[in-house]
């Protein structure tokens, strides 16, 4: 972690400032793609959940999708 | 301070939304009574439980065909009865869509006393059509051969409906508290550990598919008699009906007087009964047809007792066949699974839409 210098001149100060900016845009995530990368992981999740078809996923969950009654199943 | 542009269409969804799935709840729960047609014959129809209390796939509910002529039982009749699946719902899929629309079972039976009873496990929810063709005895009546319809309203599970809308109102609070935090949040912290359940999540994915099933037949006869019962087609799959061919043999020769034949079709995974019946036929040979609507393996048993006279001969054994059949799965249609999908992700989103949109709105009230 970088700390600000303690006595700067004008000019050290404005490219720390930079840099920190320069920064905080590279690891940004903007909100929407925030919520798309979660909305991706949850219907991931339904869909291993609810609907695939895989024998060792289907089987646990296959009680809980014919409780669901809107499920379908085979 | 009224709600922004962006507030006012969350605000907009949400309500649809909302006001969707309770026209849908509704939909789950509406009963409809039965009903007949206009004809020389009619037909009365009980269910025990009664209808609105029928569970599907957990109820074996006895069902009573009553025939009448001129208010009077019909008496030694030929029933045919045809039972046909609810048809397929636009939005909301059941959890047996292969079964949808489709045909159940079809018996038939010498009737005394114009009625016909038998045990049957409603797989689904929906309006299920039974088509009877009654054959009056030519010698006693002079009605030609009629064909009656009834229809049966089985609700849905009330306590199904109330885990589907668990499922429902889990997903709008997981969205709403979802665009909460995004909405308070700017950072992307959880991109890595996004990663990493994404990551654990495909490893789920690898895995065999589902194997065909396979048909065994074996025969349980008394000595000088023999029950032979045919499947067709021998291996059975969810949504096609099977044809089960029974023939009552003695002394290798097919009976030619009257039999009670009595069919126990069993879930043994589940360990219900699926469908009991006792029909009496002609001849020494009859027919069966019958969808099994799950994937698993089942047990048919066929037990066949000759009858004297329509008197049943008490030193006369039963024979018996069992016969176990594994069903073949269908995976259900993909549309049907888009289309539920879509639906819930629907209620995901405006989860989070009306957890990043109404709650900020909400704050800039209090400080106004």
């Amino acid at each position: 972690m970088q700390h600000e210098p303690t006595h700067q001149t004008p000019q050290q100060q404005f490219k720390y400032i930079h840099r920190q900016l320069h920064i905080f845009r590279k690891h940004h995530v903007s909100v929407v793609k925030q919520a798309l990368i979660l909305i991706a992981a949850c219907s991931f999740v339904l869909y291993s959940l609810l609907f695939t078809h895989v024998p060792a996923i289907h089987d646990v969950f296959h009680g809980l999708r014919h409780a669901l009654g809107i499920i379908p199943c085979h | 301070m009224p709600l922004t542009g962006s507030s006012r269409l969350a605000f907009a969804l949400c309500s649809g939304m909302m006001m969707a799935m309770c026209c849908l709840s509704l939909r789950l729960l509406r009963a409809a009574p039965a009903q007949a047609e206009q004809s020389p014959l009619t037909v009365e129809m009980t269910t025990m439980p009664a209808a609105e209390a029928i569970r599907p796939d957990t109820d074996l509910v006895r069902l009573t065909l009553t025939i009448r002529q001129h208010g009077q039982p019909l008496n030694n009749a030929y029933l045919q009865v045809k039972v046909t699946a609810p048809p397929r719902s636009a939005i909301l899929s059941t959890d047996f869509p292969v079964v949808e629309g489709t045909h159940l079972l079809s018996l038939a039976s010498v009737i005394r006393d114009g009625t016909l009873t038998f045990d049957y496990l409603f797989p689904i929810r929906g309006t299920y059509t039974f088509d009877l063709t009654v054959t009056p005895d030519p010698k006693n009546s002079d009605v030609p051969p009629t064909t009656l319809r009834k229809t049966l309203h089985v609700r849905e599970n009330p306590a199904e409906v109330r885990n589907a809308w668990l499922l429902v109102s889990g997903l709008f609070v997981f969205g709403g508290i979802s665009g909460v935090l995004l909405a308070r949040s700017a950072a992307a912290r959880q991109q890595t550990a996004l990663a990493v359940v994404l990551a654990v999540l495909l490893a789920g994915f690898l895995g065999p598919e589902e194997v065909a099933a396979a048909t065994l037949q074996t025969p349980q006869t008394p000595a000088a008699w023999s029950l032979e019962v045919h499947p067709t087609p021998e291996r059975a799959t969810v949504g096609e009906p099977v044809q089960l061919a029974i023939v009552l043999k003695k002394d290798e020769k097919i009976f030619a007087a009257p039999m009670q034949v009595a069919i126990d079709i069993h879930h043994l995974e589940d360990h219900k009964a699926v469908l009991r019946t006792q029909t009496m036929a002609p001849d020494g040979a009859t027919s069966l047809r019958f969808q099994f609507f799950d994937g698993a393996p089942h047990a048919v048993t066929v037990t066949a007792r000759p009858v004297d006279g329509m008197t049943f001969a008490a030193d006369v054994p039963s024979p018996r066949a069992v016969l176990d059949m594994e069903v073949t799965a269908v995976h259900p249609p993909v549309g049907v699974q888009l289309r539920l999908m879509a639906i819930l992700i629907g209620v995901l989103v405006v989860g989070i839409m009306a957890g990043g949109f109404l709650m900020p709105t909400a704050k800039e009230r209090r400080r106004a």
